[in-house]
Parts: C-alpha cells; structure tokens; sequence
C-alpha cells in the first residue's frame, strides 16, 4: 500500500468505528530480520534470516501513517507492545510453503537453507526449524471533534 | 511434514489483552488473510466482518471456517476502500495490512 493510501485508510477506519468505546488495533512487524533456528534436541543453532524484498520499508512507511493519523488528530495512541512469537516447522520445505502461501516477498537464502539441511542431517530424535518473528502491537482510540 | 504457528498463543494472548471486553462487539478486521487471528477471535466477539482483497486467502479462510464459528465471521474478498458505507464497528483491527 502506498504511504499516501495508508493514511487515506486510516481515516476511513476512523469513520467506521462507533463513537465511545471504538478502537483500532494494528499488528506490524517491527521490520527486524526475523531470525532462523534448528533446534536439536535442547540446542537452538541459529542458521540465518528470513529475506524480505520490499516488506521492510512498508513496515516503516505503516509507522509513519500512524503517526500522521495521530499529527492529523484522528487517533490517540493508547498502548502498544512489542511481542515475538515462534513458527515450528519439521522441514525446509514446508517453511518455504509457508513462505510462499503467507508472507509475501519473502525467501530463504541458498546458503541459509544449505544450514538448514545440514544441521537437520544431523544425528538427533528430536529436531525443528524454528523462525521467531517480532510484532508491535498498538492500541489506538479514534478521536471525534465537536461539530 | 507439519508447521505449528504461535502454539505457545503469545500474540493472541496479547492482542486480546489490548483489545479489551469484546463481549456483544462488531470486529472488522481489515486483512484477515486464511483466518488464523480471526477464528482466535471469533469466540470473544459478537460478529468479526474479516475482509482480504486476495480471494485465494478468503477462500482458504472459507474452507478452514470451523462449523460452531459460521454465525459469527462473515469472510468477504475485498480491499478496505470497497466495504460498503454505513457500516459501524466497535473495533477495527489491522491484521499485519496497513
């Protein structure tokens, strides 16, 4: 979405929810490399980084919406955290299908998916991919003016 | 072969905490992709509306719609600019779409 159309959405959302208890949720990544792990057995091994093409200056342009919908009076920023969550996959080709199906842009490196393969080769019972992911989460209430 | 997506739940358990009480409330959740967040939410809220502007997303969404959540998300393949006007919303969440 262009920064221009972010901003244009977030006054349509404003015209949307109901006066008084309306509010708006955003999830966003924090647009940090979400890093890759192979875990055997109890020992995580950090094998590389997602590769994003363009997702991260979208996540930084969505910030700067918000904050102009806020400049704008439109919104007031109530709370916001920043979570990581954990996505467990048992090979590299189901990762890439997740890829493929979910997060647009995204991909694994030669390299990084030769890591992959090559500690997951390895003589171990119990072992997963593991690709941790960081997310804000922001709270916002819709500021409506007097007529 | 299998994935496992947020099992420990740390995103749903957050973003129902910033959501607050959403007992008898209209979501519109812009972005809803194949309905993971959504079917999360659905047993909190009245009605989710979770609109996407990628059908094939919907689609999946449609076919993963647990039968006991079919009265309560309404999945429809469309950009936020097309929602029809008038409608009214207690929260609007932006599902990683803005």
């Amino acid at each position: 979405m262009a920064p221009e159309s972010m901003v244009h959405a977030l006054k349509q959302i404003q015209g949307v929810l109901e006066v008084g208890n309306g509010r708006l949720l955003d999830i966003h990544p924090n647009g940090e490399p979400s890093p890759i792990y192979v875990r055997l057995e109890n020992e995580r091994h950090l094998v590389g980084w997602i590769q994003e093409e363009s997702d991260y200056i979208s996540y930084a342009q969505a910030e700067d919406a918000l904050r102009e919908a806020v400049q704008r009076g439109w919104f007031h920023p109530a709370q916001r955290q920043l979570i990581t969550f954990a996505t467990y996959t048992t090979d590299l080709a189901t990762l890439r299908e997740h890829l493929r199906q979910n997060w647009q842009d995204a991909w694994i490196e030669d390299l990084v998916a030769m890591q992959i393969e090559n500690r997951l080769s390895q003589l171990a019972h119990d072992k997963e991919i593991i690709v941790e992911e960081q997310i804000w989460l922001s709270r916002f209430q819709p500021v409506f003016r007097q007529p | 072969m299998s994935i496992r997506i947020d099992p420990e739940e740390r995103e749903f358990e957050a973003l129902l905490a910033l959501a607050g009480d959403l007992t008898g409330q209209r979501v519109l959740e812009v972005g809803c992709g194949n309905g993971r967040i959504t079917t999360h939410l659905a047993p909190h809220a009245a009605h989710i509306t979770a609109i996407d502007p990628n059908g094939d997303r919907i689609a999946v969404a449609k076919a993963n719609l647990p039968p006991e959540l079919a009265h309560k998300i309404s999945y429809h393949p469309l950009a936020l600019e097309d929602l029809p006007p008038g409608k009214k919303f207690d929260m609007v969440l932006l599902s990683w779409s803005l």
